[in-house]
């Protein structure tokens, strides 16, 4: 189902004034609630708190706000409309390249878009490399899962989508074993419920005991364990779309100083993205990060 | 394929002169052929031509103990399977040099070997073993610091690169670039790599940099998937960089060159690269059709990947099962070695259990000999004394007999002289112990009389010796009745007898003495043929002590001679007499040996004092 929103960024009185940034969103991933939830009538541009109300992840309604502060700090101030738009895969950027699309209110695998950065402005990262975890999340009811060491993690069976290229990546740097589907994450969740395989990688939720309730079903992290996702994500910006360029520019600028004040990794803690209750958790993957520093 | 031929050659080259030392002259030289044929087949890149003679080189290595050009000839021959797709094989024969190399403890042929099990494992997608392998090939070239250095961390680079691990990748690849004795394809190669991780990380210009260190011309010269991967890299360092034209360009240059070669997997990312180039520029057309070849390309390489994993399964397996029926094996043997041993302790245990009871069976047969033994010795020791108790006996009986026959005068039956000489001194000690509390006028005393038959010789020269025997026999059955059990008598010698007498005064001597020679005298001798004759006998007699108050002053002997010369007397004056010698005065100073020769002297003197049964005076 097409489901459409928009959504005024309502500055003082000049609002009307000015045409709204068209931006897209990803269609199924309907969080027009959610994100309607998490600003809980506050003004976007003047969030600095941004800890969740909510279970769950909260990733891309902060890059949402991040985003919108970016730009706005950038010297864009233009309102920002969101469409939503039915993305086969969000591997493909034919609107971006094409430039009928300006620009995805999503960040973007560094690896994705490697091949189309002569036809994208690829902002600085949003998110480090090293800064994005994971949990192995296993069925509530797997405790012979959940009790496996880091050491036993070789029997430890991991669902993954070969198209998520990172992921992929990821877990053939760890000693788990990664079974490959090609389909719906929810599918891939029902895999971990019905114990066809061990676990999936999903980033830690928001809650107590970091537990993941999805349609009843309990899911709950291997404790002390958590997986990095080798790369870093960006915006990015059509250099097709006729606003693209200034609008990469006010973005660039716009982060450099959201990372300067620090906002950035306030949010991610905040959001729990970064998550303080996995702070000292063992990273399997450790050695992909070490040789970097 | 990386610039083996020549790290074949390098390693030939080094290791050519030395192989040779210990073999045979002909086999020598034919093994040194077959080598220089292989090493320039490696360099003209002919590898499949090396497999027509690759089994006699291996052979020459084997009979001439060339154990590294064995080992070579297994990583090659393993690389040309790897190559070609027969990875089941690749992995056997990899295995079988890497063993080699061990065994012989040859650490650089084991590196060489973990290099090559590396690469087929990284073929193989199984990043993890490869990366153990590298390791040790690293570990072996760390402080050489020379072209195989670089080569090991390329290696090590590259694994890390298809594994998406980049920044280790980066590290790798830094460390084969900071080794100091770079020189060659090795370096363009490093290079190469180094901005193909730089492109994974986006930063294509760093990448370009990179690329820019390499020669073109050199690239030209180098091997084809080098050349194919620089240009790849070229050509991805444009299209990150927007310069769509010139990465299609560049990208079908090189699809045009490596068109019908078996670099399928750099075609498939050259096409997906002109596509990605295409749909950018927003020529669809092209871009469907490069896509298309790309789809094409990925579906091969994709059958040959699954194709190739389920030979990997199949290998693995294989070696997997080989390698537990090795352990299974060996298990089974040391259990049977086990077995064995314990059988063999079994029997030890037997053998000294036999031992023990034929030890105890040796040692109770013993304890019974030598009980036996004792037994019998025993009873022999009896039987021993019995026999000699028997024996002792007898000799002591035999002894008696020739005792009494020593002492015993044969034709008599008297006792003789030595029988005399063996008794007189315990008679002298009995009188001696009888007169010790006696007063001097009881003192006992012995009567020594010396009797000795008349004109024997004549009786002997008239009627023969047996006549004279038989005389002597009757004249001592008349003396032994007329003496008494106490006397001693005595055949003295020839018709001589001595009679020793106790317990009788001189004159009851002379008495006995006197019905003797009557006794004598009144004897009819019978002889032989009814003859009969008479004789008669002279004595003289003595008393000991000669003198009763000093009984030391003439001893035994002396007295006998004083009855011989008494006898003497009564011959001279008469014969068929007796004379007794007594001493007559109260003289208490006596020379017992003048008396004794001069007894004549002292009769005349009236010293000593004869007594006779001769009625006239006697004659001295």
């Amino acid at each position: 189902m097409k489901y459409v929103f928009y959504l005024f960024m309502l500055f003082s009185s000049s609002v009307a004034a000015k045409p709204a940034l068209v931006i897209d969103i990803l269609s199924n991933e309907n969080f027009s609630e959610r994100y309607s939830a998490f600003l809980n009538g506050r003004d976007v541009l003047s969030i600095t708190d941004f800890t969740a109300n909510t279970d769950g992840s909260h990733l891309e309604i902060v890059e949402m706000i991040l985003l919108q502060q970016a730009l706005y700090l950038g010297g864009e101030t233009r309102p920002v409309e969101f469409r939503a738009q039915p993305w086969a895969a969000n591997t493909e950027f034919d609107a971006l390249i094409d430039g009928t699309s300006l620009m995805l209110a999503r960040s973007m695998w560094h690896e994705d878009i490697l091949n189309y950065r002569g036809s994208l402005y690829v902002s600085d990262a949003v998110i480090e490399f090293g800064q994005y975890e994971a949990g192995l999340y296993v069925s509530a009811d797997n405790l012979q899962a959940q009790q496996l060491q880091l050491s036993q993690l070789n029997k430890l069976t991991v669902v993954v989508n070969p198209r998520w290229h990172v992921d992929w990546r990821a877990l053939i740097n760890t000693p788990m074993s990664a079974i490959s589907y090609i389909g719906p994450w929810e599918e891939m969740l029902a895999m971990v419920k019905a114990n066809v395989v061990d676990a999936m990688m999903i980033n830690f939720s928001v809650g107590a005991n970091l537990d993941l309730n999805y349609e009843g079903h309990l899911f709950t992290p291997i404790k002390n364990v958590k997986v990095v996702l080798p790369d870093t994500r960006h915006f990015v910006v059509s250099k097709n779309h006729p606003q693209g360029k200034e609008v990469a520019q006010a973005l660039v600028k716009g982060l450099k100083v959201l990372r300067q004040r620090g906002i950035i990794n306030k949010a991610f803690q905040q959001s729990g993205f970064i998550n303080q209750q996995v702070k000292d958790w063992q990273v399997v993957n450790q050695q992909m990060i070490v040789t970097k520093q | 394929m990386i610039n083996f031929q020549s790290i074949f050659l390098f390693v030939l080259l080094m290791y050519g002169g030395e192989l040779f030392a210990n073999s045979t002259a002909q086999d020598k030289q034919q093994l040194e052929h077959y080598y220089t044929k292989f090493k320039a087949d490696i360099d003209a890149d002919n590898m499949l031509h090396v497999m027509s003679y690759i089994h006699q080189l291996r052979q020459l290595a084997v009979s001439q103990q060339a154990l590294e050009i064995e080992v070579e000839s297994y990583l090659f021959e393993a690389m040309v399977k790897r190559r070609y797709g027969a990875f089941e094989e690749g992995v056997k024969l990899n295995n079988y040099a890497l063993e080699l190399a061990q065994s012989a403890g040859n650490k650089k042929y084991t590196a060489w070997a973990y290099l090559h099990l590396a690469h087929l494992e990284m073929e193989l997608e199984r990043f993890r073993l490869a990366q153990q392998y590298i390791h040790h090939a690293i570990d072996y070239y760390k402080s050489d610091n020379s072209e195989y250095t670089t080569l090991m961390y390329l290696w090590q680079s590259k694994i890390y690169l298809a594994m998406g691990s980049y920044h280790q990748a980066l590290a790798a690849s830094n460390k084969a670039q900071s080794v100091t004795a770079n020189i060659g394809d090795t370096m363009y190669e490093v290079a190469v790599n180094h901005a193909q991780i730089l492109l994974k990380l986006g930063d294509y210009q760093a990448a370009q940099t990179m690329l820019a260190n390499v020669d073109p011309t050199q690239i030209s010269k180098s091997q084809e998937r080098v050349r194919l991967q620089y240009y790849l890299a070229l050509a991805n360092c444009y299209l990150q960089a927007g310069n769509f034209k010139l990465a299609i360009h560049t990208a079908l240059s090189q699809l045009a060159n490596s068109y019908n070669t078996r670099f399928l997997e750099e075609q498939a990312q050259l096409q997906f690269l002109v596509a990605s180039a295409y749909r950018q520029q927003k020529e669809f057309k092209l871009a469907y059709r490069y896509l298309n070849r790309y789809s094409l390309s990925k579906d091969a390489l994709s059958l040959q990947r699954r194709n190739n994993k389920v030979l990997q399964l199949e290998a693995h397996f294989k070696f997997d099962s080989q390698n537990q029926q090795l352990l299974l094996l060996s298990k089974d043997n040391a259990l049977k070695e086990q077995r064995l041993l314990q059988q063999q302790q079994t029997i030890e245990n037997h053998h000294l259990q036999q031992q023990r009871w034929l030890l105890a069976g040796i040692l109770i047969m013993c304890g019974l000999a030598f009980i036996y033994w004792r037994w019998q010795n025993q009873r022999y020791l009896v039987t021993l004394k019995q026999q000699v108790a028997e024996r002792t006996h007898a000799l002591a009986k035999s002894n008696e007999l020739l005792k009494t026959m020593s002492y015993t005068d044969s034709l008599t039956g008297l006792h003789n002289r030595h029988y005399f000489f063996s008794v007189i001194n315990q008679q002298l000690a009995k009188l001696a112990r009888a007169n010790h509390l006696l007063p001097p006028a009881q003192l006992q005393n012995l009567v020594f009389a010396v009797v000795d038959i008349d004109h024997f010789k004549q009786i002997n020269d008239s009627h023969g010796h047996g006549a004279g025997d038989l005389v002597l026999e009757q004249f001592s059955k008349i003396l032994q009745q007329h003496s008494r059990d106490s006397d001693l008598l005595i055949r003295w010698g020839g018709e001589e007898f001595l009679l020793v007498m106790d317990n009788l005064t001189f004159n009851e001597a002379a008495h006995t003495l006197n019905r003797v020679r009557n006794a004598v005298a009144d004897h009819q001798f019978t002889l032989n043929h009814d003859e009969s004759l008479q004789c008669t006998c002279s004595v003289g007699f003595a008393s000991y002590p000669f003198i009763a108050a000093m009984p030391e002053l003439f001893n035994w002997e002396q007295v006998i001679e004083l009855a011989d010369g008494a006898l003497y007397l009564a011959k001279e004056n008469q014969r068929n007499a007796w004379v007794g010698i007594a001493p007559s005065t109260e003289k208490t100073h006596w020379q017992s040996d003048d008396v004794v020769k001069h007894y004549r002297k002292y009769l005349l003197a009236g010293e000593l004092q004869s007594y006779s049964n001769i009625t006239a005076k006697l004659k001295f």
